[in-house]
């Protein structure tokens, strides 16, 4: 049992983990036992870490490897070292699996040149079957060199558990080993399929990257707190939690309160009958790009949403086919609010000031917040006056009579006014101009006298 | 051609008091203009370069108001001026339109079009600058009222519907443009361009005028100074 996890340095001196050999060997088999049995109950048993799996002892391995200056040359490859840091071993995880437990397919010393890769999925098969069915996993199958293998983003020899800090693939340091790939030009670039470089690094600007980065939260999302782990797959496919349907569940595994609020306002609800235009979290909030409200490059920053709810309320062919009320946008815009929004009043009511932001909801629904018995509460948050009289026009006015009678009899008014004024000015001082020429005689009037 | 002596005597026609009250009048509504149309043009390159130099829509808010402010008080001096102090007073009186003053447009108009008509005789204040005070009266009356609905909108949503309130809007825009139009084609043209003031009327600022002129442009004033013995009447020319 011991032998497995004994290793010896290259001179045969016994290594520090034997040197604690001084526990009683009685409670020593204890210990082993009870581990073993837990063991026995996981599906990692399989394959158990202490086992002896088939193969040569570690210090068979290491009379090799233990050498720094051991490299091995493919054919047309540089040399690569396949020395083995015993220091660096004893560090990780897996400081406790023999040599063979990965590397398996050994059956000679020494061994092929070409050996099988790391077997992780014989004690992680939950991993091994999900990462299979990744885009990854795939891609590894086609044998494509940049596919990433449990190692590129886990690590080797030098493997951590996750919520170490410092694994590779712990929260704050996660995205940086996606983005060796995923922002490398190279590779995507050998990959039309892959995301642009511009949008994968957008994250690290994004409120989620600055949470993480910035402010150093473990519970700031990071790639794969959205996109998924070793099940990834592409945003395209349904059973991504990226995927459209399942964005709002996956946004709302943290933002809880939030998911409960979308679900019941008109876009969540329409989503779940199957439109798939409505828009769920990405829809208004960007993906990488997503920065909190305050920030005036959100998409949902006050000076902003009018543009982002007009991307689909202002889109005929949408605005036609869903029955949408039409030219929400223009008559925002042509008034006050709308342009005091526009000239970067952050204060003037946009869109969602009145009409909600994750609850909003038609009119026709008396919980709406522009529901005509809501109007006057709905005014009030910035007009504290504003009383069920005031509600009684519309908000949205078009400059037609059915629309607005006043303000279209107003402006007819004045329209009339206005030309009339002009004739009669303007006919005055030709008639005066016509009147001096006569009076000095046949000569061009010459102004000054 | 500054009136400074030299060509005739003069005679006081506005004083300094007035003529303060008319640069205020000025600037206020200059400066009401084009803070209102950089909003009512905000559409248009000319709107989005007032906004800016003003400071943004803050800013312009800021600066409307401060020359509301300022016109307001101007218009409350005015009413005090016009009703308690007797120079005031009669100069207000002076202003009332009558029915003379349709005889003598339809005169004018027909004396330029060369029929027989007498040359009207006016008075202290002809017909046009009657019309003049009268719309800048009215003007400022509908501005203030329909301003001060829209300066303090949380107010006036407690007492009145929508509808009212945006026609009030409208109007407030569309009475601007009428203001501008009558201050820069009518009133300029009157000061500026009319063949009998070009270059222009220095009275606004000098507050005097030309024997002479009083004479041609205001004859029944002249009469009536010369016989109280203001001016004399030989010393013109």
């Amino acid at each position: 049992m011991l032998g497995g996890i004994q290793r010896a340095t290259a001179d045969g001196r016994p290594s520090r983990k034997t040197g604690q050999g001084k526990i009683p060997a009685a409670i020593l088999a204890m210990l082993v036992a009870i581990g073993l049995g837990l063991l026995a109950f996981g599906a990692e048993a399989a394959a158990a870490p202490g086992g002896k799996p088939a193969g040569p002892a570690d210090r068979e391995c290491l009379r090799c490897h233990g050498d720094p200056a051991l490299t091995r040359a493919q054919p047309g490859e540089r040399a690569r070292t396949t020395y083995v840091d015993r220091a660096v071993l004893e560090r990780s995880r897996h400081a406790r699996v023999a040599c063979a437990g990965c590397h398996g397919g050994i059956t000679h010393l020494p061994h092929a040149a070409k050996l099988e890769r790391a077997a992780c999925a014989a004690c992680h098969p939950r991993e091994g079957q999900a990462y299979a069915q990744s885009i990854h996993g795939r891609g590894l199958a086609r044998r494509d060199a940049d596919a990433p293998t449990c190692q590129r983003c886990h690590g080797g020899h030098d493997i951590v558990a996750v919520n170490d800090p410092a694994s590779r693939v712990q929260p704050l340091a996660q995205a940086k080993i996606c983005m060796e790939c995923h922002a490398d030009r190279r590779i995507t670039a050998r990959h039309p399929e892959m995301p642009s470089v511009l949008v994968i690094r957008a994250y690290a600007d994004s409120v989620h990257g600055q949470a993480a980065s910035k402010k150093g939260l473990a519970v700031a999302p990071t790639c794969t707190s959205c996109h998924g782990t070793h099940a990834l797959t592409p945003a395209d496919d349904p059973k991504s939690p990226v995927h459209r349907g399942q964005v709002a569940e996956t946004c709302g595994r943290c933002h809880q309160g939030i998911l409960a609020e979308y679900r019941d306002s008109i876009h969540g609800v329409a989503l779940a009958k199957g439109i798939a235009e409505s828009p769920t979290c990405t829809g208004c909030h960007g993906e990488h790009t997503i920065a909190a409200p305050s920030d005036p490059a959100s998409t949902v920053a006050p000076g902003n949403i009018a543009k982002t709810c007009g991307g689909c309320h202002a889109a005929e062919r949408i605005v036609r086919a869903y029955g949408l009320a039409t030219k929400r946008g223009e008559t925002y815009a042509d008034s006050f609010h709308g342009i005091a929004s526009k000239f970067g009043n952050p204060e003037a009511a946009n869109c969602a000031s009145c009409h909600g932001f994750h609850d909003v909801r038609p009119s026709s629904d008396p919980r709406s917040r522009v529901a005509k018995a809501n109007l006057p509460a709905t005014c009030g948050k910035c007009h504290p006056g504003a009383g069920a009289r005031f509600a009684e026009g519309r908000v949205h006015i078009e400059k037609t009579r059915e629309s607005a009678p006043g303000v279209f009899y107003v402006r007819t008014f004045y329209t009339w006014f206005i030309g009339i004024l002009m004739v009669c000015f303007l006919g005055y001082m030709a008639l005066e101009f016509y009147g001096y020429r006569r009076r000095r005689g046949a000569g061009p009037p010459k102004a000054s006298s | 051609m500054a009136s400074t002596g030299g060509r005739g005597a003069e005679v006081q026609r506005f004083t300094l008091n007035e003529r303060l009250q008319h640069g205020v009048l000025m600037v206020s509504t200059l400066v009401l203009l084009l803070s209102g149309f950089s909003l009512l043009f905000h559409d248009l390159w000319i709107g989005r370069w007032l906004l800016w130099l003003e400071g943004g829509i803050a800013g312009r808010g800021l600066i409307h108001r401060w020359a509301a402010g300022l016109l307001m008080g101007l218009c409350g001096y005015h009413l005090l001026y016009i009703l308690f102090t007797a120079r005031g007073h009669q100069q207000f009186m002076e202003m009332r339109p009558r029915w003379r003053d349709v005889r003598d447009f339809v005169q004018v108009m027909r004396l330029n079009l060369g029929r027989p008509a007498a040359r009207p005789a006016f008075d202290r204040f002809d017909y046009r600058q009657k019309f003049q005070y009268s719309a800048i009266f009215l003007a400022s009356s509908t501005m203030i009222l329909s301003g001060l609905v829209l300066w303090f909108a949380s107010e006036a949503m407690a007492v009145m519907p929508k509808w009212l309130f945006d026609a009030l809007a409208v109007l407030h825009g569309g009475e601007s443009v009428v203001i501008f139009l009558v201050l820069f084609v009518w009133h300029l043209y009157d000061v500026h361009l009319r063949p009998e003031v070009f270059p222009m009327d220095w009275s606004w600022i000098t507050g005097r005028i030309r024997v002479a002129d009083l004479q041609e442009r205001h004859p029944m004033e002249y009469e009536r100074l010369r016989q109280a013995g203001v001016i004399d009447g030989d010393a013109q020319r």
